[in-house]
């Protein structure tokens, strides 16, 4: 599991802020906090690498979502191994 | 995972983040962390992040010997809490699968696995045989201890001025263009400018991906409601340009002109602020030579040679509309805006990269847009200690500590006076700047190359140096030439390496860097490193004992001990040279406080070790106060908060280059770049970084959700310049110059959006390296190589398909 600690910055449409708050609040891998002047702090919880890179770019979609700023990620449950790669020295 | 502790581990995210929103909002940075320390076996300590020289600092847990959590940490001035998607990543960079974990030697073409004692004695015999053709090529990477250890070891010990770094190829323009202005480098602002300022001008600097973290700073006060009128100046189209009020795509290299286009408006309108200009200012060009001090003009012959560049004349030489140079000159002329100029590469990987920044800071000095909150003039790093390590250290092969240089018999009996050292040890002559230092190591001894032995620590030249061909490659057909490199993974330079040592990275030792706006920054150990991996300073200070077991006599004192002599609590020589004991006595703090006393001289003065321990950083010249407290600088030479400023003075260079406390105004004229597109090589070529990677990709490549976000190089191009050649998105083609080929997949209309007639290649990868093909053409003052152009063609590729997508 990968949790991280994400600022998301709303649109300063309200309503479409609101659009995007209550987008945000029916995906289940999301805790949401108190909506701070535009900055909505989240928690965002994924169960691979891979998912956490697909659900930030996901974020990234969201009509009213401005900015998406990760402040904390936790990766201390997988084995580091599946997490680190080697470069290929091909040429 | 045990529910409790996943909801913990939740709840503490969503808290940082909680945190993180209510400071982006306005609110008071908190006094503590919000993390119960501890309560899930997590261990929590600050570090300045590992990668780019803004500074950030993060919260590093640790839980049964590894780095489990990366935070953005909320008491650090730089960046509140926030990280970029590397720096939140940071953490990942220790456990890639292949690192080096123990020393290797070549023989007979392999390497093979060696003991730690047997590497120790190889290279010490080496430097014993031949001491003259030693260099050592360190980096904006290296700790400031390493880093002075280093220098204390080449130019001390050895008496060698050998030594030069990585950060000769990323900012040694901003140091001359700095040290020619004020007589002294470094920025006099500091990153509270961008929170102060009206006006934000971007000269060739895309901080949206570069800097991220700072630009977030200034987007989110526009957020706030506050007005910032943000300018990106650039040569392609960027993130950066997204966000900008106004984008000015200048012809690459003409900056030269619009500064001086800008300079001649403030002169027509009569707007330049006369009375800071007189109070505070001379005015200066260069010699036919170029050279670090020029020779003196007067303002009349200074507005002569202005006069000419005219908004038309230079619209016609950059491209930039006429109106738009109007617009810079405009906004320069008023006295009601704060303005922030900020650089990077495109200034300094310039091959008149001193005049560049020279003419920048004469627009801000002749507006008088300097010296309060948001009128500055500064340059950003790309390393996050080329400031702390290099340039204050002075491990360039023409310096000495705290701003010292070498050709100065003062400043060298200084520093034999404080190193302890007989007088004459170190020698007039500066070394080998870092493009001569590869020349000569790639040069056949018998012809005139006559550095024998490198040893290349924290960086990696074999993937960074430009035309690599000549000034790397070369050296694999030199069969009495030997090459050591101190790393933490395979690269490009260890390819050619003949001695490989593993080295322990951030966390896994000690450290202190010192960011673009002069933090020196402090961190603990955290973490074995892995293996046998060891700390670059314990491997300058192992080599240092065996050369005085060898009886070199330059590793002794005057009072004849070992040059890296540290004492324990009770006063007894610690043995820091073998390994086991290298951690009986804080090695960093020793060197450090050995360091600090050459920082006054230069009025960067810097508080005592413990000082930082306590703090994220503080920002030079840090002076003690009356109660004993020690007080940051974060605006130089302004009376309002530089203590060194004289009362009264308001504003006073007090290292003035013409010791009256006076800055340079320098005129520079706009010249042509070395290399310019033609019949043969049509298109411009540029190189640079991207967001997800640092530099060379060694650390940032083995981080899967990077790589995974930016897996391979490629080449941007204008879909126009591609339609006529028949290239579709995402094929292969050949990008071509006169150092050679490359095969790149093209990128139309992605991340960076060139004109036509210009190509963009990024350089972090290792299999497409794209400075096999750059020109390496240097500034002639600074000898800092140009990157951002040179002429390039591009044709259809015919070789392997690629599996490439974009």
């Amino acid at each position: 599991m990968i949790t991280s600690g994400i600022v998301i910055t709303l649109n300063a449409d309200a309503a479409l802020a609101r659009q995007a708050q209550a987008t945000l609040q029916a995906r289940p891998e999301l805790t949401l906090g108190e909506l701070n002047a535009r900055w909505l702090p989240v928690a965002l919880e994924a169960t691979d690498v891979g998912a956490s890179r697909d659900f930030h770019d996901w974020l990234n979609t969201v009509p009213g979502v401005d900015f998406v700023d990760v402040v904390e990620v936790n990766f201390s449950e997988p084995d580091l191994s599946l997490q680190t790669d080697e470069v290929s020295h091909e040429h | 995972m045990n529910i409790d502790r996943r909801n913990f581990v939740k709840l503490s995210a969503l808290a940082a983040a909680s945190t993180v929103a209510g400071v982006r909002a306005g609110a008071a940075i908190p006094a503590k962390p919000d993390i119960a320390p501890g309560a899930d076996g997590v261990k929590w300590d600050k570090a300045p992040c590992r990668f780019c020289g803004t500074g950030c600092h993060v919260r590093v847990g640790v839980k049964d010997g590894k780095v489990v959590g990366i935070q953005g940490d909320q008491l650090a001035d730089v960046n509140k809490g926030l990280l970029c998607v590397k720096g939140y990543h940071v953490g990942l960079a220790l456990y890639g699968k292949d690192r080096l974990t123990t020393p290797q030697l070549r023989r007979n073409g392999k390497l093979e696995p060696i003991s730690w004692d047997e590497a120790i004695e190889i290279i010490a015999k080496r430097i014993m045989a031949a001491p003259e053709k030693f260099a050592l090529y360190g980096s904006g990477q290296w700790t400031i201890p390493e880093g002075y250890a280093g220098n204390k070891f080449m130019k001390g010990g050895l008496g060698s001025n050998m030594i030069d770094g990585n950060p000769r190829l990323c900012m040694s323009s901003a140091v001359t263009g700095y040290l020619s202005t004020y007589g002294v480098d470094e920025p006099a602002g500091c990153y509270d400018d961008l929170d102060k300022c009206d006006v934000l001008i971007l000269w060739g600097n895309n901080m949206a991906e570069m800097h991220p973290v700072l630009f977030s700073r200034v987007i989110d006060r526009r957020t706030r409601g506050e007005k910032v009128v943000v300018i990106d100046m650039s040569t392609r189209r960027t993130r950066t340009t997204e966000y900008a009020d106004h984008y000015l795509e200048f012809r690459p290299h003409s900056d030269l002109a619009i500064a001086n286009g800008i300079a001649h408006l403030l002169l027509k309108n009569g707007t330049y602020n006369r009375e800071f200009v007189e109070n505070y200012c001379n005015f200066r060009r260069d010699t036919e030579k170029p050279s670090l001090l020029g020779q003196p003009m007067t303002f009349e012959d200074y507005r002569k040679e202005i006069d000419l560049y005219t908004p038309e004349h230079v619209e016609k030489i950059s491209g930039v509309p006429a109106e738009k140079i109007r617009l810079l000159g405009e906004l320069f002329g008023r006295r009601d805006l704060r303005i922030t100029s900020t650089w990077c590469m495109g200034f300094n990987q310039h091959s008149r990269g001193t005049d560049i920044n020279r003419l920048c800071h004469g627009v801000h000095l002749l507006s008088g847009h300097f010296g309060r909150p948001g009128d500055a003039p500064t340059s950003l790093t790309g390393q996050p200690s080329a400031c702390g390590t290099v340039r204050e250290v002075g491990t360039l092969c023409h310096l000495l500590p705290g701003g010292r240089l070498v050709a100065n018999p003062e400043h060298r009996a200084d520093a034999e006076r404080f190193w302890n050292v007989p007088a004459g040890r170190i020698p007039p002559k500066p070394g080998y700047h870092t493009v001569l230092m590869f020349e000569k190591f790639c040069t056949a001894t018998d012809k005139g190359g006559d550095v024998t032995t490198l040893w290349s620590q924290v960086t990696n030249p074999g993937h960074t140096l430009p035309n690599l061909h000549k000034l790397f490659k070369a050296k694999q057909n030199l069969a009495d030439k030997f090459l050591i490199v101190s790393d933490v993974y395979p690269t490009a330079t260890t390819e050619l390496a003949d001695l490989i040592l593993p080295s322990a990275m951030w966390v896994e030792k000690n450290g202190m860097y010192g960011n673009s706006e002069r933090r020196t920054q402090q961190w603990f150990k955290m973490v074995e490193p892995p293996g046998g991996a060891r700390d670059d300073c314990w491997q300058t200070i192992a080599v240092a004992r065996k050369l005085f077991e060898l009886g070199h006599p330059g590793m002794k004192d005057k009072d004849g001990k070992f040059l890296f002599t540290f004492k324990d609590a009770a006063g007894k020589e610690a043995p820091v040279w073998e390994w086991q004991h290298y951690y009986d006595v804080n090695v960093d703090e020793a060197l450090f406080e050995e360091y600090r006393q050459f920082t006054p001289y230069k009025h960067k003065n810097l508080a005592p070790y413990t000082e930082y321990v306590k703090t994220r950083g503080m920002r030079w010249p840090v002076v003690q106060q009356a109660d004993n407290s020690w007080r940051e600088t974060k605006f130089r030479f302004s009376e309002f908060d530089d203590s060194f400023v004289k009362k009264g003075a308001e504003i006073q260079f007090y290292h003035s280059v013409t010791k009256d406390d006076k800055a340079l105004i320098w005129f520079a004229p706009y010249v042509k770049a070395a290399e310019e597109p033609d019949a043969d090589y049509p298109f411009w070529l540029c190189t640079g970084r991207v967001l997800e990677h640092w530099h060379s990709g060694t650390m940032t490549m083995r981080i899967p959700q990077l790589r995974g976000s930016m897996p391979h190089a490629y080449v941007e191009m204008n879909p126009e310049d591609a339609a006529a050649h028949g290239f579709a998105n995402g094929e292969t083609i050949l990008v071509k110059t006169r150092r050679g080929e490359l095969a790149l997949p093209v990128w139309l209309n992605g991340r960076g959006r060139p004109p036509r007639g210009s190509l963009f290649v990024p350089f972090f990868d290792q299999r497409l390296l794209v400075n096999n093909i750059t020109l390496g053409d240097t500034d002639p003052i600074s000898f800092q190589p140009d990157y951002k152009k040179c002429a390039a063609t591009v044709r259809k590729y015919n070789g392997a398909k690629t599996t490439v997508s974009l």
